[in-house]
């Protein structure tokens, strides 16, 4: 069965344009964990992808709503109001605190792109159930943008909102209020049933660490990079630079897996940072051809290598006890009486 | 196989209530609920469709004076917009414009905004959004036939009238004045029980709104000229008799092609004996014109006429009877002779002519020589009496004083005074 999805131009949805992108290993290992723990719905609010810029957290969750749109084919078919899935990304207004109605705003435009009018908090009070008078009711205030949002996630039948650069959320605020960044992000998920997935680096695992309670509810899924020590990663890193070298212009005929390397000790064994410098070497290319001095012009520079891997490293070391999970087996009955 | 997803729609995809059951939701309901799902008023949400589709925004604009539900190209138009808009497909039959070919637009829709106070209360009981029907905005419906009561058209709380959408931010269900639920009832506004016509009336046009017309403009004549047939056998005069119409309106349908009124289709109805849902079917092959009202059973007091026998009158032996008649020697009247043959005298004349008037004018002869010897006996006994006053020493007598000795029959002459008088003048000369 062939899908064929139908998009405006200027269509607003999170449904991203499939063809540039490759589903590594990592990712899609990364793409499945997440899947199976969106099924745990309001159990699981909030599932927390971390790892090394550059490693392609934006890609996954364009995969991850492609993935879900495809699921949910069916649905949409059959409803052409739903929405199942969007990505945002979290803003940074420059301002000492987030700016949740900016947020806000993002998110309904994702749910409601054309649709530019005032919004208010108009509702029905449940304890006297009256209508609330229309009488003073400002637009755009935040509980109107939160009003008009839930109400359109409700109906938008949306299942889970991907934030990149979540760690916005966190960094601009005080460190006491993390949690209560957070409980906002809880509150709506209770409300409208929505699944949150928090995408961001090693700095993301840091501060929602940093609570309890949101630790307690969070599952933190590690989006690791491909590691030059481990053989299988090394061939599948090969196989990566293969599929780029392939969707490239300029690239073709050309042999760069016997810089795989070179190419993982410069990318960190990161594939979105592989793809940058592959598409800073194809433009090195097609104006100079292809050379040796080409590759090199494209590669990333020294000093930002150490400093990206400075920081990989460190976020490794704090995130991969932080996700390890121990399993204490009891001891046989029988055992016990042979020792004694 | 090759599946298509379509675009995410603008505005929600909102399902349509009711639709195609007696309970349809009206499109400006669904409206008010669209703005209210995406947070804003449904004025703004209104204009802003208008903006989109290129059209012009009045600068007094009231969003609810646009005809939403009515049967007119506005309504037809907004229900292809919000649908476009929505993704949501026949939002048509919110409205009342399938049914523009049939029904005119004359007092069709109500001004009074009105709602059914128990209906609101039982979406709220169970768990679904207030929703205002589209029977609810025609005008022939005043009651609800789910629950047998009069609609409201006043709030219970504040006691204004068109408060049920008239506002720029609505809620289906709530007053837009004071926010009160329109569902409630207390006191006074207890819910009157409506009247079985006001019922009646509202079932028939809920089956209508159900289902879809299947009569298109051009057979709406065809469709008239069956029931006048039916109906009337072909007599439009008799057929607006029946149906309580006026005749020159019924002409106005065939002859100018006018539309008729729902009321006017539901006089139809009534005489027909069919819903309008059939009607507008325009299927009335096995459709029987009922009977003629029948008689009610009064208890009537027994016939004067009752165990009078009609008779054959043998009018050549009753012609020859009446020859008899007038070979005898005595003149009979006419009275006597209808009373002898017992038949009133308005059958002799007409089936024995010649010989009844031959009687009569016998009779009139008899009586006019009757009368002359009468005088004649008169003026013999006015005479004898004179003479017999002046041989008893007096001068005369006046005809009061002789009118008392006359005899019985000639006292009954007509103006017997003037006749004595002049008996009495002439003795005198």
């Amino acid at each position: 069965m062939t899908l064929t999805t139908q998009t405006t131009e200027h269509s607003p949805y999170g449904a991203p344009q499939p063809g540039e992108r490759i589903l590594h290993h990592h990712m899609a290992d990364a793409l499945g964990e997440s899947a199976l723990m969106l099924e745990a719905g309001l159990n699981a609010n909030l599932l927390v992808v971390c790892g090394p810029t550059g490693v392609g957290k934006s890609t996954l969750g364009d995969f991850m709503v492609e993935r879900e749109h495809e699921d949910q084919a069916q649905n949409l078919i059959a409803n052409p109001g739903i929405v199942p899935a969007i990505r945002v990304e979290a803003p940074s207004s420059g301002a000492r605190d987030f700016s949740w109605p900016l947020f806000l705003y993002r998110i309904a435009d994702q749910l409601e792109g054309y649709l530019d009018i005032p919004r208010y908090a108009h509702k029905v009070d449940p304890v006297s159930n009256m209508a609330m008078s229309r009488i003073g009711l400002r637009s755009h205030s935040m509980d109107a943008l939160r009003t008009s949002v839930e109400r359109s996630l409700k109906h938008r039948s949306t299942r889970f909102i991907v934030v990149d650069e979540a760690a916005h959320i966190i960094r601009q605020c005080h460190p006491l209020r993390i949690a209560q960044q957070l409980d906002t992000l809880k509150s709506l998920s209770n409300e409208c049933g929505v699944q949150w997935i928090l995408l961001g680096s090693y700095d993301l695992f840091d501060m929602v660490m940093l609570s309890a309670q949101i630790a307690r509810r969070s599952h933190i899924i590690h989006f690791s990079r491909y590691r030059e020590d481990i053989d299988a990663d090394v061939r599948m890193f090969q196989a990566c630079i293969v599929k780029i070298q392939k969707s490239m212009p300029g690239l073709e005929g050309l042999d760069l897996v016997q810089y795989t390397s070179l190419l993982m000790k410069n990318t960190v064994g990161c594939i979105g940072t592989l793809r940058t410098v592959l598409v800073r070497l194809s433009l090195q290319i097609k104006r100079y051809g292809w050379s040796e001095q080409a590759l090199r012009a494209a590669l990333l520079t020294e000093a930002q290598v150490s400093q990206i891997l400075n920081e990989i490293v460190n976020g490794e070391e704090r995130i991969v006890p932080g996700i390890q999970r121990s399993l204490e087996l009891p001891t046989s009955h029988t055992a016990k009486k042979r020792i004694a | 196989m090759d599946m298509l997803i379509a675009p995410r729609s603008t505005l929600h995809a909102l399902a349509p209530i009711g639709l195609d059951t007696a309970e349809v939701e009206s499109l400006t309901s669904y409206f008010c609920r669209l703005a209210h799902s995406h947070g804003a008023k449904a004025r703004d949400l209104a204009a802003w469709t208008l903006n989109r589709f290129g059209e012009p925004i009045p600068d007094d604009y009231k969003w609810y004076r646009r005809a939403f539900a009515g049967t007119s190209p506005e309504s037809e138009q907004w229900s292809t917009w919000v649908a476009a808009l929505t993704g949501v497909g026949g939002l048509d039959r919110m409205t009342l414009a399938p049914w523009r070919h049939l029904v005119s637009n004359c007092s069709l829709t109500s001004r009074v905004d009105r709602w059914c106070p128990q209906c609101f209360a039982d979406d709220m009981a169970a768990n679904r959004p207030c929703y205002l029907r589209l029977s609810w905005d025609i005008t022939p419906v005043t009651a609800c036939a789910r629950h047998k009561i009069t609609l409201a058209s006043t709030c219970p709380h504040c006691e204004r009238s068109n408060v049920r959408h008239r506002a720029s931010a609505v809620i289906p269900g709530y007053c837009t004045a004071c926010g009160g639920f329109l569902g409630d009832q207390s006191g006074h506004h207890e819910a009157k029980l409506a009247e079985p016509i006001a019922i009646w009336h509202t079932k028939r046009i809920e089956q209508m709104l159900a289902r879809a017309p299947e009569v298109d403009a051009e057979q709406v004549p065809a469709l008239l000229e069956t029931l006048v047939e039916r109906m009337a056998h072909g007599r439009i005069t008799t057929f607006a008799q029946e149906i309580g119409l006026s005749k020159s309106g019924v002409w106005h349908w065939f002859k100018k092609g006018g539309r008729p009124t729902l009321q006017a289709w539901l006089a139809i109805s009534v005489r027909a004996g069919i819903g309008l849902d059939r009607i507008f079917t325009g299927n009335l092959e096995n459709w029987i014109v009922p009977m003629s009202h029948a008689q009610l059973a009064i208890p009537l007091e027994p016939s004067p006429r009752k165990g009078i026998r009609a008779r054959y009158l043998a009018w050549p032996v009753i012609r020859a009877e009446l020859r008899q008649i007038l070979d005898a020697p005595e003149a009979m009247s006419l009275a006597q002779v209808s009373k002898q043959l017992g038949i009133d005298p308005k059958q002799l004349y007409q089936n024995a002519n010649a010989e009844t008037r031959a009687i009569v004018d016998r009779y009139q002869g008899h009586r006019a020589g009757s009368r002359e010897d009468k005088m004649k006996r008169l003026h013999d006994q006015v005479t004898a009496l004179l003479h017999e006053r002046w041989n008893a020493g007096y001068a005369g007598m006046s005809a009061r004083d002789i009118w008392p000795l006359l005899t019985h029959d000639l006292k009954a002459i007509r103006h017997s005074f003037r006749h004595i008088e002049v008996a009495i003048a002439a003795n005198d000369s």
